[in-house]
């Protein structure tokens, strides 16, 4: 049965959400996140919460990453809808036959959207 | 009931034999008037087929838990047009006055709502009615209706479903708000869920039904742009819509593509604004 516990915290600023849960999930595979405000959080669960996990949360909680502008433009990319990849990786696939051409090796539609994202941290 | 008709006799000319009209026999008419205004109190709950304010002018709701009433008791005879009727809710319970029910209700007892497809909400403690009775159509017709509050209807699984094979589980500690407030026949739904499922073959619409909102149907319809955050990938915009083909469900659908399956990472905030039949 889903247990839901609240917290609270001294933070100023908003956790990157994404980097939060993935934290959070550390504890529980299933642990989902309600985020009010940079002050209020209540978790859920399978099952009941334990004093340990509890005292790790609180801890993840606080010392989540805040969510700048730039880690929310990572989060965005990597949730991209269809066609922002098909634009992408249509121009990664021109810029690779130009690659071939100098006799460059391809660049990978991972590897591409690693540089997007590395770029997003830098603006 | 009828006024008590003060007896007079005529005078027959002599001034010994009439009636005085002195002032203690005025007062006796003023205090009957005075007496005309009278409450009455219930304090039912659960669905009661016949309520009778007694020919009161106020009816106070003292219920414990929620009270439906299928029906009130017609003013007696002579005719009473527009005979008024008050209904203040001030107990814990919510109180319901149901739209011509005709469940083991007497037809001059039903009440004419202002929406027909659910019955009127008076919320607990603040809820209040006007209902006048209408001897031409042998109904009481209700005229003013404030809700007071928002209500919360009673949790059920079973209210958020996704479609096509999809799954949608939403606890009962995933809602934060799902509430909605009836104003003649607008209807405002309200909704803060999170933390839910989404499970099955992915597809593209959450389900919200009408269990969860007053069991109304919607008369028109209306597309409301709303938010969701799908699989914890932040919040975006998505749509809600109702459809006025006496509409039952509340659907809310991303601008493309369907939900993503996830545990406890699928959550939906935003509200829309309809008329109800």
């Amino acid at each position: 049965m889903a247990a839901y516990k609240s917290f609270t915290s001294n933070r100023a600023a908003l956790p990157d959400p994404v980097a939060l849960v993935t934290s959070l999930r550390s504890i529980a595979a299933e642990v989902g996140l309600q985020m009010a405000d940079p002050q209020h959080y209540t978790l859920k669960k399978n099952n009941a919460w334990q004093a340990s996990e509890i005292s790790t949360a609180q801890s993840i909680i606080d010392s989540a990453p805040d969510l700048t502008p730039e880690r929310d433009a990572q989060n965005q990319i990597d949730a991209w809808p269809i066609v922002w990849k098909a634009l992408a990786l249509a121009l990664l696939d021109q810029i690779n036959v130009l690659r071939g051409n100098d006799g460059l090796g391809a660049i990978t539609p991972t590897q591409a959207i690693a540089a997007i994202r590395a770029k997003a941290a830098t603006l | 009931m009828a006024l008590t008709r003060t007896t007079v006799t005529d005078d027959s000319g002599a001034g010994t034999d009439g009636t005085v009209a002195n002032n203690a026999w005025f007062q006796t008419v003023w205090d009957t008037i005075d007496a005309r205004w009278s409450r009455t109190t219930t304090t039912s709950t659960g669905t009661q087929t016949v309520i009778n304010p007694s020919e009161a002018d106020l009816l106070i709701c003292n219920n414990a838990t929620d009270l439906t009433i299928r029906s009130l008791t017609a003013p007696s005879s002579p005719a009473k047009p527009a005979k008024k009727l008050v209904i203040i809710s001030t107990g814990a319970g919510n109180v319901f006055i149901n739209h011509q029910d005709t469940t083991g209700t007497t037809a001059a007892n039903r009440v004419i709502c202002l929406a027909t497809s659910g019955p009127a909400p008076l919320a607990a403690g603040v809820g209040c009615a006007v209902c006048v009775y209408d001897d031409n159509a042998s109904r009481w017709r209700l005229i003013a209706h404030e809700q007071g509050a928002w209500l919360t209807a009673t949790y059920s699984g079973g209210n958020f479903t996704g479609n096509g094979s999809m799954t949608w589980t939403v606890d009962s500690g995933d809602i934060t708000t799902m509430a909605y407030r009836l104003q003649g026949r607008t209807l405002i739904v309200s909704w803060y869920v999170a933390t839910t499922t989404v499970g099955g073959t992915p597809s593209s619409q959450l389900i919200i039904s009408n269990g969860a909102w007053g069991s109304f149907t919607a008369a028109k319809t209306v597309l409301s742009v709303v938010l969701a955050n799908d699989n914890g990938a932040g919040n975006t915009q998505v749509f809600a819509q109702v459809s006025g083909a006496a509409g039952t469900t509340i659907i809310v659908q991303k601008n493309s593509g369907n939900w993503t399956a996830a545990t406890n990472a699928t959550a939906i905030f935003g509200a829309i604004t309809f008329e109800v039949n």
